[in-house]
């Protein structure tokens, strides 16, 4: 199996307060993986060091068989892995669902057409066609998070990240994101505090826990209904 | 297209009039020269005539506008306040060599300065009713989009369509707090505590805005961003254009005319 995220020995701290020392962490092709850890664990900054949107101070991060140093290197690599922020406002800031659609695929060298049809076919799949021309600041949390995530998938990543997808969400809304997430035939990891989501979506799930990582043991859907009983 | 919810007082709401108005089918191009040499040309008028001439064309183009009149209204009394201040100073402001009109107490009233107040009101209203009737009939992003397309710097285009999208985001922001607030018994007003709690929300607006700013950009960098923020927008000449271009052309010459000293 293709490993394609890899980090080794890595540290990072803000200011004085240290998140991370010596940490390692790979994730392989195929997985499902939930990233669940109290507030200040680190869940955040761990995914923002996989983008390299922040620098460790030791250790390496290696992306899809590629050391990752400079920014270069992280340019290339982020185009292969869709970013889901926590508030879809800071993602989608374009005029239009379609223009903030397009972005990203223009960003990688696109024509305005090839775009287009990126757009069109992101926004069928997500069921959302109608949505093209809509002025992005008017749509419902739940409407801007799946933008937020068709963003992500109209640059055809080769993984998802996402950080909190269902926060301050309705249950259907949450229900749609789960269904496009286990549709979208990705491998992702995902940070998020609904347990119940959580289960549902992914296929192993791991703790953040003092700065290292520690398995979490994932609910069955019949142990978990016993669970809410109790 | 106009999704917008009830975020009636912000300013920077989708464009009313727009598909409404004939003004809103002409290219924006076109719109944005012509609003930009119109505010120039105006602004060059010496006389009050001319001055009041071109209010009466900016008035027609605001009509074919067809801007509701409540808003267009409190526009104006916004734009106005402005040359009230001017109203207050000016006409007392050429005591020496003016011809005078009357006195309140030791201040002379002068003709120069009345004349002078009346020219700019004129002059200020033509171009923002011009301005509002070109540039409001066209929505925020095409605006930017033609601006590129005009070899705008892309740096200014950028921070454009930025403003108009989170103008919204933090307006929201602002009355969230505001509320909070209000919740907790705030009460707007002059004493010291008031003063502490106005400045907490605007320092609070201010990290606030800077901490997502910082978000915003590394969401963008995650997509690949490097310098542009596309626009799906294409821009192609009619024959809409030509008549409005033409119009324009006409417009322009009367009012020059007008105001024209051999």
């Amino acid at each position: 199996m293709e490993t394609l995220i890899s980090i080794r020995n890595l540290t990072f701290a803000y200011d004085r307060r240290e998140i991370f020392k010596d940490f390692s962490f790979e994730f392989q092709a195929g997985q499902r993986t939930g990233l669940v850890g109290s507030n200040g664990s680190g869940k955040s900054t761990l995914l923002q060091l996989i983008m390299g949107l922040l620098k460790p101070s030791a250790g390496e991060i290696e992306l899809f068989g590629k050391l990752c140093r400079s920014e270069n290197d992280f340019r290339e690599a982020r185009l292969q892995i869709g970013f889901v922020f926590q508030d879809a406002n800071d993602q989608l800031f374009c005029p239009t669902v379609g223009d903030d659609l397009a972005f990203g695929p223009l960003n990688m060298g696109k024509t305005m057409a090839e775009a287009d049809a990126m757009v069109d076919e992101t926004l069928e799949l997500l069921n959302l066609s109608s949505f093209k021309e809509r002025v992005t600041y008017g749509l419902s949390d739940g409407e801007k998070k799946l933008v937020a995530m068709g963003t992500a998938l109209a640059m055809k990543p080769k993984a998802l990240i996402l950080d909190e997808p269902t926060t301050c969400l309705d249950e259907e809304a949450c229900d749609r994101i789960a269904k496009v997430l286990m549709d979208c035939g990705l491998p992702y990891l995902v940070v998020a505090h609904d347990r119940d989501f959580l289960d549902r979506v992914v296929t192993n799930a791991i703790r953040l826990k003092d700065g290292q990582i520690v398995p979490e043991p994932l609910r069955a859907p019949n142990a978990r209904t016993g669970n809410q009983a109790a | 297209m106009a999704e917008s919810e009830n975020t009636a007082s912000a300013p920077f709401q989708e464009n009313r009039g727009q598909e409404i108005s004939p003004l809103s089918r002409v290219d924006a191009r076109a719109k944005i020269i012509c609003a930009v040499l119109w505010s120039l040309m105006v602004s060059w008028l010496s006389d009050i005539p001319g001055a009041l001439v071109a209010l009466a064309a900016s008035t027609l183009m605001i009509a074919l506008a067809r801007w509701p009149r409540r808003n267009l209204i409190n526009r104006l009394l916004t734009v106005n306040m402005f040359f009230l201040f001017m109203w207050l100073m000016l006409p007392f402001s050429f005591s020496s060599p003016g011809r005078e009109v009357t006195r309140l107490g030791p201040l002379v009233v002068t003709r120069e300065g009345l004349d002078l107040a009346s020219l700019l009101t004129l002059k200020g209203n033509a171009i923002v009713l011009m301005v509002l009737a070109l540039l409001g009939t066209s929505p925020m992003y095409i605006l930017a989009a033609a601006g590129r397309k005009l070899k705008f710097p892309e740096k200014l285009v950028s921070l454009f369509l930025l403003t108009v999208r989170y103008y919204q985001v933090i307006f929201k922001e602002y009355q969230r707090l505001r509320k909070a607030m209000r919740a907790r018994g705030f009460k707007l007003g002059l004493s010291r505590n008031c003063l502490r709690g106005v400045s907490n929300l605007v320092g609070s607006l201010l990290v606030r805005s800077f901490d997502r700013a910082d978000r915003v950009h590394r969401a963008m960098v995650c997509r690949g961003y490097s310098g542009i923020i596309w626009v799906r927008a294409e821009f192609k000449y009619t024959k809409t254009d030509l008549v409005f271009v033409f119009s324009m052309m006409i417009l322009f010459a009367i009012v020059g005319g007008s105001d024209w000293k051999p």
